[in-house]
């Protein structure tokens, strides 16, 4: 169900609208927090949402974030990693991933880091968006070597986070931990749904031009 | 001519007395200290057996400082001393976002040989994780110099500064995580004060330069402990019997961050860079 469609030529030709427009969207919900900080608060990720009947924010939580420079980073990959993914696998696909992985994501928290009360940040979804594109682009053999380091390196990322050794290059006030489980979760939902098609429809032997 | 007699000897007797006496109180000074050996190992007959125990700190750590309680009545600071040299550790320290809130601890919670058990309670009582304890050993030598002999005048006590002093400090902060009993780090600091007084003044000036020990002694302790913090935190990377958690409730926020904006921009680069071969082709 998740696999996408095949990419029609006239979608390769045509500008990305989602993308641009989800990392628009955070942007503005982040400055709308600086003035109004009850917005955020009512759509952040709570432990307590589902008993409490509040079903939104397992979408909405991905929308806002703790500060203004929060918001560019992950609305910067956002825009660039959600609009590679929407010209390689179509906007129809894209759209269906995103509406399917952010309730996953927000739902794999509540397993994975069991102490966390809170959570806001794009990033789930933004490392989602990375491995789809890393891999439709590795599907289409475009520079798979340098995709693969690309995607390596993300991995790397990820578990330098969970030991704790990133610090100082983001945007997280103080107070405020990293949540790398997103950034797992996320990957997981980017990898799985393509994998195996990306298997099957990568050709042997073909060289990059 | 019994008269004069008597005069001059009662004379001769005052001015021995008092070129002789280079100070009214202990002529080889005095030495203040405060051991955190005897405040925490209190009736240790032999070395504490270390059990491999993990040490887990929860971010950002709640910390207390206190002075350590010295070994008898009037030895080290006044209270007030000690609370104006530890809120100026407190605050050097208040702007890292791993620390939480920071506790001075009066020294009257702090019992002499009161060992962990009173460590402990004092940080219930404080609601603190880990504890800063500042030890401190302060030696003031007392001597005078030629121009002493000149205190017979009388007025010579007053305006001769006979009276010689040297004070060194030395301060430890010890910090001390409390429920695993471990030495996390620690960091001295040291001074020296030097100055001359008369007979009259020197109680005083003594006094001054003892407390002025022990501001030098804290303005050479806070560079150094940001440095041990700093090699503290290199070294849990690798430690694997101290571990960094979360606290119970946390916010966690997903960011990427810019080396997420960097590695998209690279994937961004690289689908662009092989369209246009693509295209070229």
């Amino acid at each position: 169900m998740l696999s996408p469609a095949p990419v029609q030529p006239e979608l390769k030709r045509a500008l990305p609208l989602l993308a641009p427009a989800l990392a628009t969207a955070c942007l503005m919900l982040a400055c709308l927090t600086w003035l109004a900080p009850d917005v955020a608060t009512a759509w952040e990720w709570r432990r307590s949402m589902l008993p409490d009947g509040q079903w939104w924010r397992l979408w909405s939580c991905h929308l806002v974030h703790f500060s203004i420079h929060h918001a560019l980073t992950d609305g910067a990959v956002l825009l660039l990693a959600g609009a590679l993914s929407e010209r390689l696998i179509g906007i129809r696909a894209l759209a269906l991933r995103l509406a399917l992985a952010a309730p996953l994501i927000s739902a794999g928290l509540l397993i994975a880091a069991p102490d966390m009360q809170v959570y806001r940040g794009a990033s789930g979804l933004d490392t989602m968006l990375f491995v789809t594109a890393g891999i439709a682009l590795w599907r289409e053999n475009r520079s798979p070597k340098i995709v693969l380091l690309a995607l390596a390196a993300l991995v790397l990322k990820c578990v330098a986070e969970a030991r704790g050794w990133s610090a100082g290059v983001g945007g997280l006030p103080g107070g405020v931990s990293l949540a790398w489980q997103a950034h797992a979760l996320g990957a997981l939902c980017g990898a799985l749904p393509a994998w195996p098609r990306a298997r099957a429809a990568r050709p042997a032997g073909v060289k990059q031009p | 001519m019994r008269h004069v007699t008597f005069v001059i000897a009662l004379l001769v007797a005052v001015a021995t007395t008092v070129s002789g006496c280079a100070s009214w109180g202990n002529p080889h000074g005095a030495r203040q200290a405060g051991s955190i050996v005897d405040y925490l190992y209190p009736d240790a007959k032999e070395a504490p057996r270390l059990e491999p125990t993990v040490t887990r700190l929860r971010p950002p750590v709640k910390v207390g400082i206190a002075f350590v309680p010295g070994g008898g009545w009037g030895t080290g600071p006044s209270e007030v001393e000690k609370q104006k040299l530890l809120e100026r550790v407190k605050a050097s320290f208040s702007r890292h976002q791993y620390i939480g809130e920071i506790q001075v601890i009066p020294t009257q919670y702090m019992r002499a040989r009161g060992g962990f058990a009173n460590l402990e309670q004092v940080a219930r009582m404080f609601d603190v994780e880990v504890v800063a304890l500042l030890s401190y050993d302060q030696v003031r030598f007392n001597d005078n110099n030629a121009l002493s002999v000149l205190y017979w005048t009388i007025i010579g006590a007053y305006v001769i500064q006979g009276d010689r002093y040297d004070v060194q400090t030395m301060l430890d902060a010890s910090v001390f995580d409390v429920k695993s009993h471990k030495l996390l780090f620690r960091a001295p600091g040291t001074s020296q004060v030097k100055g001359s007084a008369t007979l009259a003044g020197f109680s005083e000036k003594a006094r001054a330069a003892e407390q002025e020990g022990y501001n030098k002694a804290v303005d050479q302790l806070i560079p150094q402990l940001q440095t041990e913090l700093d090699a503290f935190r290199e070294r849990l990377k690798n430690d694997s019997n101290i571990k960094v958690e979360n606290k119970a409730g946390y916010s966690g926020g997903g960011d990427m961050g810019w080396t997420g904006v960097a590695l998209a921009a690279l994937l961004a680069a690289l689908a662009w860079a092989s369209r246009k071969r693509a295209g070229a082709a």
